[in-house]
């Protein structure tokens, strides 16, 4: 057998899940397990207590509160792909949601889970930068809503204590007028993008950009947010804009090697997606009508 | 009683329609509790962190990872593997003669998981593109074949299951 030997908690509500994780040091939550169990597989989580919150119902929900998308932690990627109204209200995340991993991964897999794990390409997380959400974190004690570029702190660390729960995530539903995209480039399908682009635009009178937000991925320590505002609001959008739009993001990153792809070829990447992730998304934006 | 033994937990799953209890250690993956506990050595392990696909099994109806599951967690759950799939040696499953007649496996290893994986994908989509099959084999690697005849075959069984049988219990 592969991970070290640990303790099993299984828990169904919040108040229980609370008490489970301030009676031991060293347990941890497993949601979908699709990053924890690999870790633990090769040993390098050693969790002694494995506190199982797939049972809990008050985590797996997915719902509208007035301009708000509200996703509970236990929400799996496949059921938020599925969703009609993930689809209508973010279809920005429906679509980013779509290049994490393969099917098999996606039907355990949660966006809560990938958030608190915090990879620097994760979907998931490029898509949230971009969608200005919030992130709920409960413990026995109460609740603190933290802006998600404020909860990645860096690759792999997020702001949340060992006894605290990521139990909701929350994301502005975009004005009418908006189109977003997603674009991303991995090695092969499913694997971790090298770099991915999630935009949002949206316009006003005249087809005039109103509004931008862009995320890129894999271009510095986590996914991260760039204002490329000054280049494009106030003006159509077309090629011109978009490669502005793309000097400020490169003016503004610093890629580094890893050990899939060297800085400057992601340095080249980000710019190409940023381009075409903009324009598709002003495209989007545009066949809402007027 | 040692360490491991007091730490047991008893699970009660269904594998194949058959309910099995056991009392397993918690860290005890679900391929292993397939393998070792059940003698169902069809559920092949290539990587154990999720890459290879050659575990994947199908849990209430989903394709999953079976590396990627502790055996604790599929309390109550329905677990269908690869011995479940056809009624004896002379009734294969229509996907699993798909890949016999289109050379969709050499040395097998990878097939219980691209057959578990390619239930999933016609119960959701029984008339997929050729682009849908990859994207929905994806997670499943062969180091034979080339993939060619495997989609191919996904695409014979797929004509085969909407002409013929009735849907099989899967849900997605
Ligand atoms: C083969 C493979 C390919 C993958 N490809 C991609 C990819 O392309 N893109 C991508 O983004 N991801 C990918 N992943 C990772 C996948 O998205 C994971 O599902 C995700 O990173 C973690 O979510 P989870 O629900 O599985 O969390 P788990 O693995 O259960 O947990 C991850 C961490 O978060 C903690 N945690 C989980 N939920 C909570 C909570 N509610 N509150 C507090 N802490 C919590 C756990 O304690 C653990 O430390 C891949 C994984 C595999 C195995
Ligand atoms: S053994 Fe489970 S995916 Fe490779
Ligand atoms: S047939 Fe040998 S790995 Fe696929």
């Amino acid at each position: 057998m592969k991970p070290k030997p640990f303790d099993y908690v299984r828990v169904d509500t919040l108040p229980a899940l609370f008490s489970a994780l301030a009676a031991h040091d060293n347990a941890k939550i497993i949601a979908g397990g699709q990053s924890l169990v690999p870790m633990m597989n090769f040993r390098v989580a050693q969790p002694e207590v494995l506190v199982d919150i797939n049972g809990v119902e008050a985590l797996n929900h997915v719902g509208r509160d007035g301009d708000w998308l509200c996703i509970g932690a236990m929400a799996r990627y496949q059921d938020l792909i599925d969703s009609p109204l993930v689809r209508e209200s973010l279809p920005l995340l429906s679509e980013a949601l779509g290049h994490v991993g393969y099917p098999a991964i996606r039907n355990r897999g949660t966006l809560g889970g990938s958030v608190v794990h915090n990879d620097p390409s994760a979907e998931g997380g490029v898509a949230l930068c971009c969608l200005g959400a919030e992130v709920v974190v409960a413990s026995a004690k109460g609740e603190r809503v933290v802006p998600i570029a404020e909860f990645f702190v860096t690759t792999y660390l997020t702001d949340i204590a060992p006894h605290e729960v990521l139990t909701e995530i929350r994301i502005p539903v975009p004005l009418p007028r908006s189109g977003s995209a997603f674009r991303e480039l991995a090695k092969r399908v499913g694997d971790f993008a090298i770099v991915n682009v999630a935009a949002l635009v949206s316009v006003g009178a005249g087809d005039k950009v109103s509004a931008v937000s862009l995320a890129l991925g894999g271009v510095a320590e986590t996914p991260l947010s760039f204002d490329v505002g000054p280049a494009v609001i106030g003006h159509p959008l077309d090629a011109a804009r978009a490669a502005e739009a793309a000097r400020l993001v490169d003016a503004l990153s610093d890629p580094q090697d890893d050990n899939v792809a060297g800085g400057e070829y992601k340095r080249h990447l980000a710019g190409v997606l940023v381009k075409q992730a903009l324009l598709a998304a002003y495209i989007d934006a545009m066949a809402k009508g007027a | 009683m040692n360490e491991a033994a007091m730490k047991a937990i008893r699970v009660t799953t269904s594998v194949n329609g058959t309910s099995y209890t056991r009392a397993v250690e918690p860290r005890l993956l679900l391929s292993d509790f397939l393998r070792n506990e059940l003698g169902l050595t069809g559920t092949h392990v290539g990587c154990e962190h999720g890459k290879c696909g050659a575990c994947t099994v199908l849990v209430g109806g989903r394709a999953v990872r079976a590396c990627l599951m502790f055996a604790v967690q599929a309390e109550g759950k329905s677990v269908e593997t690869i011995e479940g799939l056809a009624a004896g040696a002379d009734a294969l499953h229509p996907i699993q003669r798909a890949f016999i007649d289109c050379h969709g496996l050499q040395c097998g290893f990878c097939t219980p998981g691209m057959i578990n994986s390619t239930r999933a994908l016609l119960a959701a989509n029984p008339a997929p593109t050729d682009q849908e099959i990859r994207a929905g084999l994806a997670g499943n690697i062969c180091r034979c074949t080339g993939y060619v005849n495997i989609v191919k075959a996904v695409r014979q069984a797929a004509n085969e299951m909407r002409t013929t049988a009735a849907p099989e219990g899967v849900s997605k």
